[in-house]
């Protein structure tokens, strides 16, 4: 997925084409940009300039009210809540994913077809189809309304695509590099531990970050297994808020910004990586 | 890779015939977690849609009364209009606008790494804040989009989400803003497949750049234009939280995809035998879509 690109003969500057061009990458990333601009405006108005019409385009005075209230309504704990699922389902996929890939991609073993079939099979079946059994099987083994029930959901959800990503980057690991650990005396699991999962960095931040991005942003799943306020995960105590408290909109928009600023950080932060996993996901398959 | 698989051979007919546990101790914990987690609860869905369901107790075998009360249900057929009218319109419109964006973020131009990170910012955000912040936009009495209607152009308030065609629209407008940069992600990666040389070998034969667009780039790019439909199709067709957030399937049932019907009748009204059956209609009709996936991914891989 490296960018491949040539240089194609430079062109003189008042090119139609060029000006076009830009025109055109402008206003794509005004409409882009645009949502989350009127969202951030409107969540530092007071009150009374969120609802006027026709609607003030800058906040005056810029207040931080609304976002006081909605940590009032409960939202750090909802951030909470989500970091904790979120980067718990994250540890787990990477553990049990990268053990799972290294077996399917380095070791023979008789009925390992059958494994990675038990394992991708879960990818052509849609989350929506095992939302009624999902809920009734956590319903029975009490597991609703609790971390342990999302991070178990999470975790399962996941680790088919984890695997199947991992195990592809490991089989492009040269074997001589173990061989050589081996005649040294490393079993499997110190060679996987100290060799391959290390040369597989790239590959581990971006299932880490797809990992993370699905977990922080999942809501039917979470909607469905959380009741009670102390569980809520953020995307749940958003939805919830509108419902429940009227709709505050100057409220609900700092909510929704202080619940995207975490993945939004991560994306600007590590973007090539997000990009490959995202890639990895549809395209390697 | 293909060095390694005799060299390995070799060594395991070398070795005592003794079975080695470690590859099956690796792969337990996800084989069983999968297995028992989401397979099993597959299957059982299934069983859950034949019989008379009292909140989570399984009651007695009705056999397919659940599904014939689903198909003699108008509201149902509602919804199946509803999921292909949805799915169809989002489906294009997101394609057209995906490669418009990758064809752009392919340009040597200056800005191109902002431009494709601020065009990706829409994928990263969930569906949740998305639709809630246009459900603000959109909103007829304080919204940004009235207030430059009004305001700009001196048309009438619109009522965006309060009837039926236009709350639709707005789905489908705001589902493809959110899904255009994942389907540019895609068409970038297929389009910087394509090697350069071929488009230099045309421009020398004379070729106009939209010649070679439709000459090379377009048959070039069926593989993953073909894998990104289907794709953009699956996802589409499974969403609930678009259509819960916006509209909550309003006005009336305008909006009440098949995903949404299957949500309320099973965690609004709590009728989990219906709601199975529902459920097992949308995967009857995700088989086929991803029958059709496994078939192009195969084409793709022999060409």
């Amino acid at each position: 997925m490296a960018t491949i690109s040539v240089a194609r003969p430079t062109r003189p500057r008042a090119d139609p084409l060029q000006v076009a061009l830009y025109g055109a990458m402008a206003v794509v990333m005004t409409v882009a940009l645009l949502p989350f601009v009127w969202a951030l405006l409107t969540s530092l108005k007071p009150e009374r300039q969120v609802f006027a019409f026709p609607p003030q385009l800058f906040p005056d005075p810029a207040t931080l009210y609304n976002y006081g209230r909605a940590i009032d309504h409960g939202l750090l704990l909802a951030l909470f809540n989500s970091t904790v699922i979120s980067l718990t389902t994250v540890g787990l996929v990477l553990v049990a994913g990268s053990l799972a890939a290294y077996a399917l991609a380095r070791i023979t073993f008789r009925g390992s077809q059958l494994v990675l079939f038990l394992i991708i099979a879960p990818m052509m079946i849609p989350g929506l189809v095992n939302l009624v059994p999902t809920y009734i099987v956590m319903a029975k083994l009490g597991l609703l309304d609790s971390y342990q029930g999302l991070i178990l959901i999470y975790w399962v959800h996941s680790l088919p695509l984890a695997i199947w990503v991992l195990r592809a980057f490991f089989q492009t690991i040269p074997g001589e590099l173990e061989d050589a650990a081996a005649v040294d005396g490393a079993s499997r699991l110190q060679s996987l531990w100290s060799i391959v999962l290390p040369l597989s960095q790239p590959a581990l931040a971006a299932v880490a970050l797809l990992v993370f991005l699905n977990a922080w942003n999942e809501f039917v799943i979470a909607s469905i297994m959380t009741s009670s306020a102390l569980m809520r995960t953020a995307q749940v105590f958003l939805y919830l808020n509108m419902t429940d408290v009227g709709v505050n909109w100057g409220e609900m928009m700092a909510s929704a910004l202080a619940i995207n600023l975490p993945v939004l950080a991560l994306f600007l932060l590590l973007q090539r990586r997000f990009i490959a996993g995202l890639t990895a996901g549809a395209l390697r398959f | 890779m293909q060095l390694a698989i005799p060299r390995r051979r070799a060594a395991a007919a070398a070795r005592p015939r003794r079975v080695d546990l470690l590859p099956y101790l690796m792969v337990a914990p996800a084989v069983l977690v999968i297995t028992a987690f989401s397979l099993l609860p597959t299957l059982y869905g299934v069983l859950v849609s034949l019989y008379r369901v009292e909140f989570v107790e399984l009651l007695n075998f009705v056999g397919l009364r659940n599904y014939s009360e689903v198909l003699a249900d108008p509201r149902f057929w509602n919804s199946v209009r509803v999921s292909f009218t949805f799915t169809g319109s989002s489906v294009a419109l997101t394609f057209v606008a995906g490669f418009g964006l990758a064809l752009l973020g392919n340009q040597r131009v200056r800005f191109r790494g902002a431009f494709r990170t601020i065009a990706l910012l829409p994928w990263v955000t969930s569906y949740v804040v998305t639709y809630l912040i246009f459900r603000w936009i959109l909103n007829s009495d304080f919204g940004l989009l009235n207030a430059v209607l009004v305001e700009g152009a001196g048309l009438p308030r619109i009522s965006w989400l309060g009837e039926p065609g236009l709350a639709l629209g707005a789905l489908v407008g705001v589902d493809v803003w959110r899904a255009a940069p994942y389907a540019m992600v895609l068409l970038l990666a297929g389009l910087q497949g394509i090697p350069q040389e071929l488009y230099e070998a045309a421009s020398i034969d004379g070729a106009t750049r939209v010649r070679s667009f439709f000459a090379l780039t377009l048959p070039l790019m069926r593989p993953t234009i073909l894998v990104l439909l289907v794709l953009l199709t699956i996802v589409d067709f499974n969403v609930v939280v678009a259509m819960l957030v916006l509209t909550g399937g309003g006005p009336g049932a305008a909006t009440e995809a098949m995903s949404l019907r299957m949500y309320y009748e099973a965690f609004t009204y709590t009728r989990m035998g219906p709601a199975s059956a529902i459920a097992m209609i949308i995967f009857a009709a995700n088989l086929v879509l991803s029958g059709v996936y496994m078939r192009l991914l195969r084409t793709e891989r022999h060409s």
